[in-house]
């Protein structure tokens, strides 16, 4: 389906949501939940967490279906701007349970699964060096660096690499300027590029010999 | 060998570039963009690799990105049960105090509007919907009308008024609101908090349409207050 024909198809959907059509919203519930869920996952790591957000995710936009502008962006980037702020807000209310209860402590990084994560990711460095980047074998270690980034900076990284929205609709989805998105994308990459080296991924940290 | 930053006159745009870089690998850009950027990495190796980085990141992040998220089982049930008990189904209307009661109800269980931030201005005005029914008295049943099942106003509407709220107003100020215009909540509301509201008077029902519709216009919290039907 083309981008003009899923954008029709999309507003179709939404109003007929907003007229409380049902069948629409399973329609829609089908559409999108697979990539919501998905993105939420990447944001909350616990599954409870995950499946809540998305229903409160669905339920905001069957309340608010009426409210969806179609001039201000694409029906995905609405979506995904309710599931992040649903994503979060099931976050810090697990934080406050945490801190109330006392069970953990702040995050740090764990000497052991480095370096049990460090043997699953050992790679022979090849000549190229840009094959070293493209070719890099590494879906294990990056696991590893994205579940120790911030929420924050774990956020952008998937909204940019794993689900390709354009800066502006990032900004959009965090609710946040347009520079903001950038330096924090910026600095999510070093923050990552840190990590791996730490986990013997020095090739992606400086890729560069 | 990593490259300086200081060969270039202009850190500084090297720095705008090398932020672009993410979406330039995942072809988000404008066309102006690209071009700066493609400019730009003609000259600079280090945003050459930088970009390589961001390549991979795009491939595996991606990769990662297969396993899509599956829904528990039941989990659109729980959904659809969440939706209707937000959602009251019509019920017959004895009196609008009752309606006001539920209308409060309905405030306190409705979450905080979402931010979106391009709409802020609609979300901020899109609080409570009134469909004003000006009727002759007396009052027809329109007990299980819904605003979504009025696809054409019951026929004993010669006119209708259509209420948008700049914010959800108190309990206290709808019910002297409605003493004000003499109109009664008769049905709602929906997810989407629209009501139903009746107005009764002696009068022909386009007058008394438009004397709701004078008090409603000048109602600091009305943003917008518009016949249901053109005359
Ligand atoms: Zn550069």
């Amino acid at each position: 389906m083309s981008e003009l024909e899923t954008a029709t198809d999309d507003l179709e959907l939404i109003r007929a949501v907003a007229r409380q059509d049902r069948q629409a919203f399973k329609m829609l519930y089908d559409r999108y939940t697979p990539r919501i869920g998905r993105y939420l996952s990447r944001l909350l790591k616990r599954p409870q967490q995950v499946d809540e957000a998305v229903n409160d995710t669905m339920l905001a936009a069957w309340q608010n279906a009426g409210r969806f502008d179609p001039s201000q962006g694409r029906l995905s980037t609405w979506l995904f701007a309710i599931a992040h702020h649903k994503g979060l807000k099931v976050l810090r209310q697990a934080e406050r349970f945490r801190a109330e209860t006392s069970f953990d402590t702040l995050p740090s990084v764990d000497l052991d699964n480095v370096e049990e994560q460090d043997g699953a990711a050992q790679v022979i460095a090849p000549q190229n060096p840009e094959r070293t980047v493209l070719g890099w074998e590494l879906g294990q270690a990056l696991r590893w660096a994205l579940d120790r980034l911030s929420s924050e900076h774990r956020a952008v990284i998937e909204l940019t690499f794993g689900e390709d929205y354009s800066y502006p609709e990032i900004a959009v989805i965090l609710d946040c300027p347009l520079n903001t998105v950038k330096t924090r994308v910026f600095h999510a990459r070093k923050k990552l590029a840190q990590l791996l080296a730490q986990c013997g991924h020095a090739d992606f940290a400086t890729a560069r010999e | 060998m990593i490259a300086s930053t200081t060969d270039f006159s202009n850190a500084h745009v090297h720095m705008e570039i090398e932020e672009l870089l993410p979406w330039y690998a995942n072809e988000t850009l404008t066309s102006a963009e690209q071009r700066a950027v493609e400019q730009h990495l003609e000259q600079c190796p280090a945003c050459r690799e930088a970009l390589q980085e961001c390549r991979a990141l795009n491939l595996q992040v991606h990769a990662r990105a297969e396993e899509a998220w599956q829904p528990p089982a039941g989990h659109f049930d729980r959904l659809m049960a969440d939706i209707d008990r937000l959602t009251p189904s019509p019920t017959p209307v004895k009196t609008g105090l009752t309606l006001v009661q539920r209308i409060s109800d309905w405030l306190r269980g409705t979450p905080s509007p979402v931010r979106w931030t391009l709409a802020l201005e609609s979300l901020t005005v899109a609080a409570l919907v009134l469909v004003l029914i000006v009727t002759p008295a007396p009052l027809p049943d329109l007990g299980y009308e819904t605003l979504s099942s009025i696809k054409a106003p019951p026929a004993t509407t010669e006119s209708g008024l259509q209420v948008l709220f700049a914010a959800p107003m108190t309990v206290g100020e709808l019910q002297a609101l409605l003493q004000d215009i003499g109109g009664q909540i008769v049905a709602g509301p929906t997810s989407l908090g629209i009501y139903t509201v009746a107005v009764t008077g002696n009068e022909p029902p386009v007058a008394a349409r438009n004397r709701a519709l004078a008090t409603l216009r000048a109602h600091a919290q009305v943003r917008l207050a518009e016949p249901l039907q053109p005359d």
